[in-house]
């Protein structure tokens, strides 16, 4: 008997062929990171006894998921090449949170009205916890393709919710990230179709009304995060006909810090491939945004010509595995954001802003 | 009274078996040990368990287990002394074989901890405490090993990084056990390094949260049947109790009842404790360990722990010792599935027995015993196993 949950690889349904990349290109990213931070071990409940320095970003009393959304898409803006891709060009607008301020109010249509877009913007939110992001970005990027909107922006935000003392509290952090797709507007990066896998879990999830989420302890581990990556990825590898060897460097969800690591190891993928994308251990897991600061970070570290194995992970339950390239502007337009002032704050100080936000 | 023959035994490998409920998991054991025997010849159907309320939902665990190994309609029970759950299932099985009433009685020990997270898990376990005088005070299962550790620790005038030792040397017998929960060898330094949960006590020092269903078919020797493989002798099991609470106790770091139920099972099936080969012994945390050895007088008062030293220095090689003990793991390494473990530590010793302990393979002992304790030894039962064939 075998505890094992990995099932056998899924025969692709289309034929192998080389991996292809779109027409339409990332053209900028831009991130938003809170300038806050508290170091982990202040808010972790048992001693560890390696004190590595981890810090997790806090959001201002003012913030929550929509301001930071706002912050990461005007940057975004402000990063394009091409000037020809901002304004009335930018008719496709998708946000993806799981910590909405509004259950019902999208942060989409806040977004085009302070962005100054177009009424005629499409525009919506969406929801698949930590994975929403790249839900997002793989759908608009074929309405893209396919001729429907000229250009499309993608909105993954969060302020990371955990119940106080919980085991997710030391590294539940806040971002946003905003990536701008478009086609022949001097991108910086290619992109190519993903795979995703999706199955019916409930490893992490917060009840309508429930102020906190729950969360599943080791059942997140194996079942959910492992399974989920590994069969996404495994069926991209197969269909594209593709291995870890022919990418640079992979990037994928950082839940923690080990994560990561056992599914580099496990996919084939050498450890020094993680290397520019780990984003967790400076400003924690900042749910939905995090592939994305990952990939910001990996992008404005990268040379023209390298290619990006991207593997998203979202609880309840699901897995993106896709591939980018970065073009020869590449360092044009990514980039790390972080604040240029970090204010630690004492534990103290943590409770204080929580309550001045109205949590806790 | 006829004699009592184990014919037939199955476990499942202890783990987070996420794939499997609790009833799943029991059915798998069962049908496995029953193999091909006749259902319809099966008398009883005893299940020790502890947990199956607090954290499955789930009593009337006996039905529901017969149901879903195809054995519906036969008499079932389910057997609870928290911890000890396998070893009183098998006292009970003992008694209805040897008193004549039944020819064949299967005892399951299974229990599904992993469907319950974090602190839901702490708190189920907590039910072994005593409620009234330490669980509605806060106390937990950890808590208590940790008391015990820090007031064993001092009298001994040891250090809890040499109790620490047992755990090393339990990963390293485990990686040779294909049925263990942890593989993995840990060095004195991964010890060291592991968080604290409580004073004195490291992850590293206790027992996992884990699942596993082990059964065992029980026999009078008059149905015997010599082709059977694994045939060995239950001689005795029998039980012993205690306070419950540490603070009802004159002497928390003597154990009364194991030493009592030892003695019993002993003077039941008339053998001492020199011409035992074999001890498997609850290993939850290294403190338990230190002190059963002490209860069963191999060695003295305060130095149990010394026996960890020993095997570290010998290589594992325990001939010096005069006895070998934990020798597939133990709760620490190969796990710790509450009401199943009892029954693991007989199949531990019926391997041993029967030639297929693998890696960890020792001399095929003739005697041995395991001994299982319910929360911090309040109800302890100890079985004595004679090997059969040669």
């Amino acid at each position: 008997m075998s505890s094992n949950c990995t099932a056998a690889l899924l025969k692709p349904t289309s034929p192998a062929f080389a991996m292809e990349f779109l027409e339409t290109e990332i053209l900028s990213i831009g991130t938003y990171v809170p300038d806050c931070r508290i170091a982990s071990h202040l808010v972790r409940k048992t001693v560890a006894v390696d004190e590595r320095p981890r810090n997790k970003s806090v959001p201002g009393f003012d913030e929550d998921a929509l301001t930071m959304a706002v912050a990461a898409a005007k940057t975004a803006v402000s990063r394009l090449i091409d000037e020809n891709a901002a304004g009335e060009q930018l008719d496709l607008l998708w946000c993806a949170s799981e910590s909405k301020p509004y259950a019902a109010k999208p942060m989409a249509a806040t977004l085009v009205a302070a962005l100054g877009l177009s009424r005629y913007t499409s525009a919506a939110d969406l929801e698949f916890a930590c994975r929403g992001g790249t839900e997002a970005f793989l759908a608009s990027a074929q309405r893209v393709e396919s001729g429907e909107k000229r250009v499309a922006m993608v909105v993954a935000t969060d302020v990371a919710q955990s119940r106080p003392d919980d085991e997710l509290e030391p590294v539940a952090g806040a971002a946003a990230a905003a990536i701008v797709l478009g086609k022949g507007l001097q991108g910086i990066c290619r992109i190519s179709k993903g795979v995703s896998y999706v199955s019916d879990m409930h490893d992490f999830f917060r009840r309508d009304g429930q102020e906190y989420p729950t969360h599943a302890g080791r059942f997140t581990g194996e079942p959910a995060y492992f399974h989920h990556t590994a069969l996404a990825a495994e069926r991209f590898f197969a269909i594209n006909s593709v291995s870890p060897a022919d990418f640079d460097h992979m990037v994928c969800h950082q839940p923690n810090e080990s994560f990561p690591f056992k599914l580099a190891e496990r996919l084939g993928f050498s450890g020094g491939k993680l290397k520019h994308s780990m984003v967790v251990n400076s400003i924690g897991n900042v749910y939905s945004a995090t592939l994305w600061v990952a990939i910001a970070k990996t992008l404005s570290q990268c040379k023209p010509g390298e290619t990006i194995c991207c593997i998203s992970y979202g609880s309840g339950a699901g897995a993106d595995c896709f591939a980018i390239k970065a073009t020869e502007r590449v360092r044009r337009a990514a980039g790390r954001d972080l604040p240029s002032i970090e204010h630690t704050l004492s534990y103290g100080g943590y409770l204080r802003m929580a309550a001045r936000r109205g949590v806790r | 009274m006829p004699r009592v023959i184990v014919t037939a035994y199955a476990c499942t490998p202890v783990g987070e078996l996420w794939e499997h409920s609790i009833q799943s998991l029991g059915a798998r054991a069962v049908r496995a040990a029953l193999n091909d025997v006749d259902p319809r010849t099966i008398d009883f159907l005893l299940v020790g368990n502890m947990l199956s309320a607090g954290i499955c939902r789930q009593e009337n665990l006996a039905a529901a287990i017969a149901e879903r190994a195809g054995i519906a309609g036969i008499q079932a029970l389910k057997v609870e002394a928290a911890c000890a759950g396998g070893g009183a299932a098998l006292k009970v099985g003992h008694s209805l074989v040897a008193s004549g009433e039944c020819s064949r009685v299967v005892v399951l020990g299974v229990e599904k901890m992993t469907d319950a997270a974090g602190s839901e898990s702490t708190d189920a376990l907590a039910l072994a405490c005593d409620h009234e005088h330490e669980a509605m005070h806060g106390m937990t299962f950890a808590g208590i090993a940790s008391l015990l550790t820090s007031m064993y620790c001092e009298e001994a005038g040891c250090d809890p990084e040499k109790l620490g030792l047992a755990s090393v040397v339990a990963h390293r017998r485990a990686s040779g056990n294909p049925n263990a929960m942890f593989r993995n060898r840990i060095t004195q330094n991964d010890w060291q390094m592991s968080p604290t949960v409580a004073t004195s006590l490291r992850v590293l020092d206790c027992a996992p949260i884990c699942d596993g269903a082990a059964a065992v078919v029980l026999e009078p020797e008059n149905v015997f049947d010599l082709r059977i493989r694994g045939a060995a002798e239950l001689v005795a099991v029998e039980g012993a109790t205690d306070c419950l609470s540490l603070s009802q106790r004159t002497d928390p770091i003597d154990l009364p009842a194991a030493r009592e139920s030892f003695r019993r099972a002993c003077g039941k099936a008339r053998v001492n404790t020199e011409s035992i080969d074999v001890f498997e012994l609850h290993d939850a945390f290294p403190v338990t360990l230190a002190l059963s050895f002490e209860a069963l007088g191999l060695a003295s008062r305060c130095e149990g722990w010394k026996i960890f030293e020993q095997w570290e220095s010998d290589g594992g090689n325990e001939a010096s010792l005069g006895f070998y003990s934990q020798t597939m793991g133990g709760l620490k390494a190969r796990g710790h599935p509450i009401g199943a473990t009892g029954i693991y530590q007989l199949i531990d010793v019926l391997m041993q027995m029967d030639g297929t302990a693998g890696q960890n393979q020792i001399p095929r002992p003739r005697l041995g015993a395991c001994q299982i304790f319910g929360g911090a030894a309040a109800n302890v039962f100890t079985s004595i196993v004679r090997r059969i064939n040669d």
